[in-house]
């Protein structure tokens, strides 16, 4: 007999054949048929079945029961192992679109804002960086802390795959392989709109990573510093601001100092910060495994 | 049979199952067996506690279109719904502490516009709703609606001259029930044992039965809301509660019907003399508040039980606030504290002292054992 939380548990013995035919040991402690209506109706009673002996109402109970609870248990583990199996194939899937639109998107913006670079040399950084996370995430996807930042971001992973093939199409313009998209200057306007979409997938993929990796203690900071990069990071990119000195004039739009090296730790901060959330996640998984942060 | 969920636990593990609805507290043998494994959970030192309680009331409104004289939270019509981001916010900490059923009350539940988009919301968490309603507002497409969502809707019958609103007729009442049963919703009803109505449980039984109810809760009168107004003139006396398990037994057996008694009469059982490893046996307990339950008020408050008034912090600190024992106030495992009688007897962890509410409601302190259970259990 043990008290737990002040409840005692009595033990009867689950003789049953377990899921491999052997014999299953181990035992029920206590039970409660039924529902609470309304939480305080707490406890059972059938007639006069209170006033058998505790023998035979446990051996009634155990013998109800402990034959259903196996076959449920099987059919549970089971649906258990298909849905675990589905979601760590997700997790490096996932990661790997949001991260692939992410850096699709920036790639674009990259070749627009330095003229002078290569797109494809920009393609090539974009591949280059959404390949390792996406391989880390390869690696850690049985991590619940990656599972769990995989369920956080999903709906934006996807959302960025989407944003990062429709910038794709003026990248490709510019590459010469739409030559009609170029006719439409308005695409122009779609770094606004990209920038303003791709930072906060940013900070998702980088801030969740973050805190699930234990960077960050706590949500408020998480969404404090995304603030504060979107904020600043929009403040420097739009030339609406007084750009002195203008160190770039890259044909149609100014850009200050900072706001010349955004793509560089726009874009570079997150991966880097989502790698390295990626690596301490496989740390601390190994030193407490229930530890979400 | 459907598993909902399994919690590791210290122990072992808890079973939540579905058709039919089950709770079993099983070793970690019994889990490790079949294939599950507790990870952490069965690591370390025992905490000597459930890693989260097994279920979480909440009031979703405290308005009700009854006025009954001795509503334990003093609803009135002039209430507030809570708002359905609110309640989500209590959802989601319920299933991501695991725990099993969630219990939505008032006030009048049916009231809250969104209240059947808060069960659906609380299945698709795993979290096994139910719902206690004065029946007044059941119709035949809302039962129809509620049919798939809750686990059980029980439906607070009294009888004439009992403590609720007269407007609210015995018959409307089961009419309710019946109207559930009509629609596959499986439903019991409730019913506040008084001095007064204690000599119509047959009547009582007769009519859940007819109706359709598939067991009859029995409630002991609690002095909080407008009920501790009438709580003295309406309690049971001494001789009354040493009749009841008899009487209830008896007509148990008669109309066919199981009956349930809240956690407040639990302590009756123990004193005509049922074996307390029976009652453990059975699941049965005295007060579970801050052991098993939780209950969240319309503020998203936390309390141990809903009528008690002692608040243990915001509904978002929950799984932090569930480890501190501080911010229990000694509500939980009071057993071990209480004195006189009550320090040597051998049924103390399962009655556990009686009601908390009764000794708030006196000024007693949580040491002292409820002053109107009648005990018969002899000292030890």
């Amino acid at each position: 007999m043990k008290v737990i939380g002040g409840f005692t548990l009595h033990k009867f013995q689950a003789t049953q054949a377990g899921p491999a035919g052997r014999e299953a040991k181990g035992s029920i402690l206590s039970l409660r048929m039924g529902i609470n209506p309304n939480s305080s109706g707490y406890g059972i009673i059938f007639g006069a079945m209170f006033f058998l002996p505790y023998s035979v109402v446990g051996s009634l109970l155990t013998g109800v029961m402990a034959s259903a609870v196996d076959a449920a248990l099987e059919r549970y583990r089971h649906a258990q192992d298909v849905a675990e199996r589905g979601k760590r194939a997700v997790v490096p899937i996932l990661w790997g679109l949001a991260w692939t639109g992410f850096c699709a998107a920036w790639s674009v913006f990259l070749s627009q804002i330095l003229m002078d670079v290569s797109p494809w040399l920009c393609g090539c950084i974009s591949v280059l960086v959404a390949g390792p996370i996406t391989y880390l995430a390869y690696t850690r996807r049985t991590d619940r802390c990656l599972m769990k930042m995989t369920g956080v971001v999903t709906t934006m992973g996807l959302v960025g795959l989407f944003a990062g093939v429709v910038f794709l199409l003026p990248f490709l313009a510019n590459i010469g392989i739409f030559p009609g998209l170029m006719a439409f200057p308005e695409f122009r306007l779609g770094f606004v709109v990209m920038y303003s979409y791709s930072s906060p997938l940013a900070l998702a993929l980088t801030g969740v990573g973050l805190r699930m990796a234990g960077v960050l203690r706590n949500s408020l900071a998480m969404w404090l510093s995304g603030i504060i990069y979107v904020v600043l990071g929009t403040l420097f990119i739009i030339p609406l601001l007084p750009v002195s000195p203008p160190l770039s004039e890259i044909g149609y739009a100014y850009y200050n100092t900072v706001g010349l090296f955004f793509p560089l730790w726009g874009w570079g901060v997150p991966a880097l910060l989502s790698a390295y959330s990626l690596f301490r996640l496989g740390r601390e998984r190994d030193e407490d495994p229930e530890n979400p942060l | 049979m459907r598993i909902q969920r399994i919690r590791f636990e210290h122990f072992g593990g808890i079973i939540g199952t579905q058709a039919p609805v089950s709770l079993l507290w099983v070793d970690r043998e019994f889990l490790r067996a079949r294939g599950f494994h507790g990870g952490p959970k069965w690591e370390g030192e025992d905490p000597g506690l459930l890693s989260a309680p097994v279920e979480m009331e909440i009031a979703v409104t405290d308005r009700c279109n009854l006025a009954c004289p001795c509503c334990y939270v003093g609803s009135s019509p002039a209430g507030r719904d809570v708002s359905a981001a609110a309640v989500l916010k209590a959802l989601k900490i319920a299933s991501r502490m695991g725990i099993f059923h969630v219990a939505f009350g008032g006030g009048e539940p049916l009231l809250h516009p969104r209240l059947l988009f808060l069960a659906h919301k609380a299945r698709g968490m795993n979290l096994l709703p139910t719902l206690t309603t004065n029946g007044t507002l059941v119709t035949p497409s809302w039962a129809k609606r509620a049919r798939d969502l809750f686990a059980r809707v029980n439906v607070s019958v009294d009888l004439v001259g009992g403590p609720r609103d007269i407007r609210a007729t015995f018959e409307a009442s089961l009419g309710a029930v019946a109207t559930l049963r009509d629609a596959g919703v499986i439903s019991g009803v409730n019913f506040i044992v008084t001095s007064d109505n204690i000599q119509r449980l047959s009547a009582l039984f007769e009519g859940a039965r007819a109706a359709g109810a598939d067991s009859v809760l029995l409630l002991r009168p609690k002095p909080s809301g407008r009920g501790r107004a009438v709580y003295r003139s309406v309690h049971p006396c001494a001789w009354q509660q040493r009749v009841l398990l008899p009487v209830l037994l008896e007509l148990g057996d008669k109309y066919h019907l199981p009956f349930h008694l809240d956690c407040a009469l639990t302590p009756l059982l123990l004193t005509c003399g049922v074996s307390g490893d029976v009652v453990d046996a059975l699941g049965a307990c005295g007060c579970i508040a801050g052991d098993l339950l939780v209950t969240v008020d319309v503020d998203g408050m936390v309390h141990p039980c809903s009528h008690l008034d002692l608040i243990v912090g915001p509904v978002e600190h929950l799984p932090r606030l569930w480890t501190e024992e501080g911010a229990w106030k000694g509500f939980r495992r009071r057993f071990l504290s209480l004195r006189d009688k009550c320090a040597a007897c051998p049924v103390r962890e399962k009655c556990r002292g009686g009601c908390a509410v009764v000794n708030q409601h006196y000024g007693l302190g949580l040491e002292e054992p409820d002053p109107d259970i009648a005990c018969w259990v002899p000292p030890h």
